[in-house]
């Protein structure tokens, strides 16, 4: 089994009467890219808070590179990198200068600021201010703070936040490369599509509460894609795939099936318009985020 | 802790600090200086210094009004970065102590209070060789009236910087040092200045004929007493804080 670097057990952060984290169980092992999904106001950031000693919890307790983050606070921070929420920058002060200022805090080697501003493409601008940034240059310089100590635990709040397309491509490029180096990364976003692309492992929080966590490929099993049939009846087109023992959903004007291989559509077009249905439509939908915390909450049948 | 100050003074960088540094102590100067000449015969009784007759105006201008307003303004600077660019949560996501940043924090201020204070020092006798202000010159007990102005800064700028940390604007620490100042000519002369962080320097940095100070050994026992009393609300506030 693998070196498990974070634990949570029953995390949970209340706010007066409104419960914000909700009993969490992160598990985080070593070389994991841990994607950590959800809607804005999930309570992701309230949890990344907590995994940094910012704000402490109503209950429960964190663990991190198998150390209590209640007693070893300190020795634990030496070992994280981390980016919350918007970046943090001194507008005052240059690319350059507000490396220098977290490497002077962190006790680092000099060359380590060179190096950052290489691997996230800032050495250019490295000598203006960071208020003449841009919301993505910000955002890097973020990713640099973050990795200057070069940290076995890398967090990193919605890093692609404000990223043009070419910039969150080579953010996530960057990021798949740190386990090769031994780095495990925690890295939320709003945004399945991008967790999928990056992430070997998946947490997702609705409403405070962990709806699931497992690797990618388990994931990427719920997403499989459904076929939407417009018919001209419904009801009758649902009778006629019941008689034929295919299970099908009908939600409105669309039936809904789990198959979506060209033979399968084919017949399904065929069996309907022998039996006097017009089909209208047949299309291959993927499901989208929403759809799977709909079907993770059971808040609404789905197929 | 020598790194923190070193970051601490970085961030200050281009921020026209200088600028600060030179109206304060000026307009501290320029008011009891204009006071000092206009009552010139008031305050000149025989024998007195008139070094120390003037002096006792930048006291009392400089005390109560420039002096608190510059902390309040010094504190909520040494926050304001952290407010506007979001460098809380990073700087306390570091390893490093929270007691630390905050100590950190609390001598950047003293140290421009004391760079405030040299410049004050400049001023005052350098126009008073202008202005021709007679009898020689007491540079030492100057030099400690001073000093003590220092000290008896301490307990404000705790005072102001647990504010400044609070408020995410500038105007709040600004607006309640004003405010604050205002009644400080007031107090002074009640039992309560000398617990009163905004008269507390003034009374520090009068001499002691001109103040109404009857046991400097009471004084000092309060001033260094609301000192602890700070440090120790100010440090737990801090290091308990659940906001960032």
């Amino acid at each position: 089994m693998n070196e498990q670097i974070l634990m949570t057990n029953d995390l949970t952060k209340k706010y007066m009467k409104h419960t914000s984290v909700d009993g969490i169980n992160l598990r985080i092992e070593r070389g994991q890219i841990y994607g950590f999904l959800g809607p804005n106001g999930a309570g992701k950031t309230t949890t990344i808070r907590m995994l940094l000693g910012l704000i402490k919890p109503t209950q429960g307790t964190i663990k991190i590179f198998g150390q209590s983050l209640k007693k070893n606070r300190l020795q634990i921070l030496q070992r994280i990198g981390s980016l919350v929420e918007s970046p943090t920058y001194y507008g005052n002060l240059t690319g350059r200068e507000n490396l220098e200022a977290v490497r002077r805090l962190r006790d680092l080697p000099e060359k380590r600021v060179n190096e950052v501003l290489e691997i996230v493409r800032l050495t250019k601008v490295a000598n203006r201010l960071t208020k003449e940034y841009s919301l993505g240059m910000k955002q890097r310089l973020g990713i640099a703070v973050a990795m200057l100590s070069n940290p076995d635990l890398l967090i990193l709040d919605e890093p692609t936040n404000g990223l043009d397309p070419s910039g969150i491509q080579e953010i996530r490029e960057l990021i798949k490369e740190l386990p090769k180096a031994g780095m495990s990364v925690l890295v939320s976003s709003h945004m399945l599509s991008e967790i999928d692309q990056m992430a070997t492992q998946v947490g997702i929080i609705n409403n405070g509460k962990m709806i699931f966590q497992d690797s990618i490929e388990r994931l990427r099993q719920k997403r499989k894609p459904l076929l939407k049939v417009g018919v001209s009846d419904g009801m009758k087109a649902n009778e006629i795939l019941k008689e034929r023992k295919l299970k099908a959903n009908l939600q409105g004007d669309f039936l809904w099936l789990s198959q979506t291989e060209p033979a399968f559509v084919s017949e399904i077009n065929s069996i309907l318009v022998h039996a006097g249905v017009s089909v209208y439509r047949l299309e291959e939908v993927t499901k989208t985020l929403e759809d799977i915390f709909l079907e993770l909450t059971g808040t609404e049948g789905s197929l | 802790m020598k790194n923190i100050l070193y970051v601490e003074q970085l961030k200050l960088k281009r921020s026209k600090l200088w600028l600060l540094y030179l109206i304060g102590p000026l307009l501290g100067v320029f008011l009891a200086y204009i006071n000092f000449f206009k009552n010139y015969d008031l305050f000149m009784q025989p024998g007195d210094n008139a070094w120390i007759e003037a002096w006792t105006q930048v006291a009392l201008f400089m005390g109560p009004f420039v002096l608190p307003i510059l902390v309040g303004i010094y504190t909520a600077l040494v926050c304001r970065s952290e407010h506007v660019g979001g460098g809380w949560k990073q700087l306390l996501a570091l390893p490093i102590k929270h007691s630390e940043i905050f100590l950190g924090k609390f001598l950047t201020v003293v140290k421009m209070v004391v760079i405030t204070m040299i410049i004050l020092l400049i001023l005052f006798i350098g126009f008073g060789f202008i202005k021709g202000v007679e009898g020689s010159l007491p540079i030492f007990t100057i030099f400690e009236f001073m000093i003590r102005g220092i000290l008896a800064c301490l307990p404000l700028i705790l005072l102001q910087l647990i504010i400044s940390i609070r408020a995410k604007t500038f105007g709040i620490p600004l607006a309640v040092s004003i405010v604050f100042t205002l009644p400080a000519i007031i107090v002074a002369s009640t039992p309560l200045g000398q617990i009163y962080p905004w008269t507390q320097p003034m009374l520090a940095m009068s001499p002691e004929d001109e103040s109404p100070i009857q046991s400097y050994l009471l004084f000092y026992t309060l001033l260094i007493g609301t000192f602890i009393v700070l440090l120790i609300y100010g440090l737990r506030n801090f290091t308990k804080r659940d906001t960032f």
